[in-house]
């Protein structure tokens, strides 16, 4: 087909590049429509609860023992898609005295549970090996690049609540995960 | 060997193409696909083939999206549609291309039989072609009738019964066969499911595998050409079919993709209410492309109705599928065909007639309650999205009646879930103000509920709670 003569080849030329520009003017469109449709929310930052203050109440401080950790399970609201549910999630609570500390038990390394091991009096992420002070505080020699993430809490008439957030892994730096 | 219809880059662009042409035989594949001559020069009257595979591409780009999100259980398709079409960004336009493209694939495939037995383009040893083409024609037809289940709203469920009943007349083997197609007696989520596996994986798989054959056999028989001259002399006067055809199909695919969008974007698809298998009130009516067989089946009462849910819908569609070993003449033009002619005008004016028919009867019975449907459809589209609430709050919040409800539970039922005599309250609150609902109680008839007995003797405080305790109830 090499007698294709000049002004052929031009229209050529012409058909191939409108092509082209139709595959583009109903690619651009599609690809922006299906980026959007597969993660527009999932980007959206701030999709959280956000706003006011959510205290769940986790029971009286005279039922925590002074100074040992204790664990205790939390029901939390999500909105998982179209439908509203309930989860369950983990915190460990230590009274000191008056006073009340409360962690989630997720690792700022990489999300998996730490657990209270109380022979070796510390907490042990058997994951890749972190380490926390029974204050919360990293050990050396841990993964966590920050030690475990404090949950606000505040007693009123002896009854003690927290407000559970989730927090971004990995940094030093404890960051809202919404 | 670099074919001329790909203009080659220089540089290092066409170095890179030079080395993977060596290794993957780029250009052969590319002077294979795109170099075939077209006899008788290129025309947009070729390009409804190419616009269905463009749809056909398209309904499959939509559907996996679509599937990202929705999911086939009667707990929770009908939601995830909502969801898809209120919440998730660009939904109602996913969805809407989706709705849209299964109608333009229909008139599509309409449109390339139309043009393909006006040209005569079956005869000549395209038997075989013509056959794969006859059942890609039949599985776009299933695609449409399982898809049309999926949302699981009001239009979804009738449609289903009233197709699946007509499969339950095929004699002996009909309730087998309706037992097989909703997988039990009673339509739920092994019904959804088995519809969704049918239309998302079985389908696609099918009709993939039936282009590939279409097209093989497409390039071995070679295009038929025009009507006008034989294939001989069409054979003498050829083009390539890159770029001038694809050029072509691109525009009408670009045509057809307008078309779709402008619909999608400005006319959200339809989503009515959730399925309610007690709203003897609906009228159900298929897609408008089935309307024709709809009104078919009015004009044969009682046992005959085989006749005209089965017996002739399946001849017309075994002349169509075997029209190449009936046609066998050599005569390609249309006007030496006379009753090829005849027959297809006839059909499409009995399809017409059918149509129209179906049409003017819905708009002289039901109009009012189609209309009232309708609005119904836009009014949920235009509500809110409300999750579902399956939290441990929401159990808890779900308290029990007041006394008073006592009388209305004799019919409604005890916890107002509906009885043998009464709907079902859940929900009632979204439909009515408590005020509304408090005056109701006293003179139902003036709040379009007539069949309700008026109870004006429940004290105006029991109302109150009754309204109250029905604007909790999920």
């Amino acid at each position: 087909m090499s007698d294709v003569s000049p002004v052929d080849q031009g229209k050529r030329t012409l058909m191939s590049l409108g092509t082209l520009a139709i595959g583009a003017i109903i690619g651009g469109p599609m690809a922006f429509t299906a980026f959007q449709f597969a993660v527009g929310n999932a980007i959206k930052k701030g999709g959280g609860e956000g706003g006011e203050k959510k205290w769940i109440e986790i029971g009286s401080l005279n039922d925590f023992p002074d100074g040992t950790p204790v664990q205790k399970k939390i029901s939390i609201d999500n909105v998982d898609g179209w439908v509203k549910s309930s989860s369950d999630e983990a915190v460990w609570v230590v009274r000191q005295g008056e006073k009340i500390l409360t962690f989630t038990a997720t690792c700022p390394h990489l999300g998996c549970k730490v657990n209270w091991v109380p022979d070796q009096n510390q907490y042990f992420c058997p994951c890749h090996n972190s380490y926390f002070e029974k204050t919360g505080n990293k050990k050396p020699g841990s993964a966590a690049a920050r030690g475990l993430d404090t949950l606000e809490n505040q007693i009123a008439d002896g009854k003690v609540s927290v407000v559970f957030k989730r927090y971004k892994g990995v940094t030093d730096k404890k960051e809202e995960f919404a | 060997m670099a074919t001329p219809a790909i203009p080659v880059p220089g540089g290092v662009a066409g170095k890179i193409y030079d080395w993977l042409d060596e290794r993957a035989g780029v250009s052969e594949l590319l002077h294979e696909l795109l170099d075939e001559p077209i006899p008788g020069g290129t025309k947009y009257a070729y390009a409804f083939g190419s616009a269905l595979i463009f749809i056909f591409v398209m309904q499959c780009i939509t559907g996996v999206f679509l599937a990202m999100y929705y999911v086939p259980s009667a707990e929770d398709a009908h939601k995830s549609v909502e969801y898809i079409m209120k919440v998730v960004p660009m939904g109602a336009f996913m969805r809407g291309m989706h709705h849209y493209g299964s109608s333009a694939m229909v008139i599509m495939v309409v449109c390339h039989i139309l043009q393909i037995v006006i040209w005569g383009a079956y005869k000549n040893k395209r038997e075989v072609l013509w056959l794969v083409g006859a059942g890609l024609f039949q599985l776009v037809l299933v695609f449409s009738l399982s898809g049309y289940l999926l949302p699981w709203d009001m239009k979804a469920y009738y449609g289903t019964v009233v197709t699946v009943g007509i499969a339950s007349e095929v004699p002996v083997l009909g309730d087998t066969i309706k037992r097989i197609i909703i997988g039990g007696t009673t339509f739920g989520t092994i019904t959804i499911s088995r519809f969704f596996m049918v239309h998302v994986f079985l389908l696609p798989a099918l009709t993939a595998g039936g282009i590939g054959a279409h097209l093989y056999l497409f390039r071995k028989a070679k295009p038929a050409g025009p009507f006008t001259m034989s294939e001989q002399e069409a054979s003498f006067n050829v083009e390539p079919f890159w770029p001038g055809q694809v050029f072509k199909d691109a525009v009408f695919s670009l045509l057809v993709f307008g078309v779709m969008a402008y619909l999608a974007w400005n006319i959200p698809a339809p989503l009515e209410p959730k399925v309610d298998p007690s709203a003897t009130q609906y009228v159900a009516r298929p897609e408008w492309y089935f309307l024709f067989l709809f009104q078919l089946l009015k004009y044969f009462p009682g046992s005959t109705a085989i006749i005209g849910s089965l017996i002739i819908p399946g001849v017309v569609m075994t002349i169509i599928t075997f029209l190449p070993f009936i046609d066998r003449g050599p005569e390609k033009h249309p006007l030496k065909r006379p009753f090829v002619m005849a027959g297809i005008l006839a059909l499409f004016a009995v399809i017409g007639i059918l149509h129209f028919a179906a049409k003017s009867d819905d708009n002289k019975n039901f109009g009012e309650q189609l209309k009232k449907q309708e609005e119904e459809g836009r009014k949920f589209l235009d509500e809110k999205f409300e999750p579902k609430d399956t939290s441990v709050k929401a159990a808890v919040a779900a308290e029990p009646p007041p006394a008073a409800f006592a009388q209305c539970a004799v019919c409604h039922g005890e916890t107002g879930a509906g009885g043998p005599a009464g709907p079902k309250l859940v929900g009632v609150g979204k439909k009515r103000s408590k005020e509304e609902i408090v005056a109701l109680i006293g003179n139902p008839a003036q709040y379009n509920a007539s069949k309700m007995p008026p109870l004006a003797q429940v004290p105006e405080a029991d109302r109150v709670k009754i309204a109250e305790w029905l604007h909790k109830l999920k």
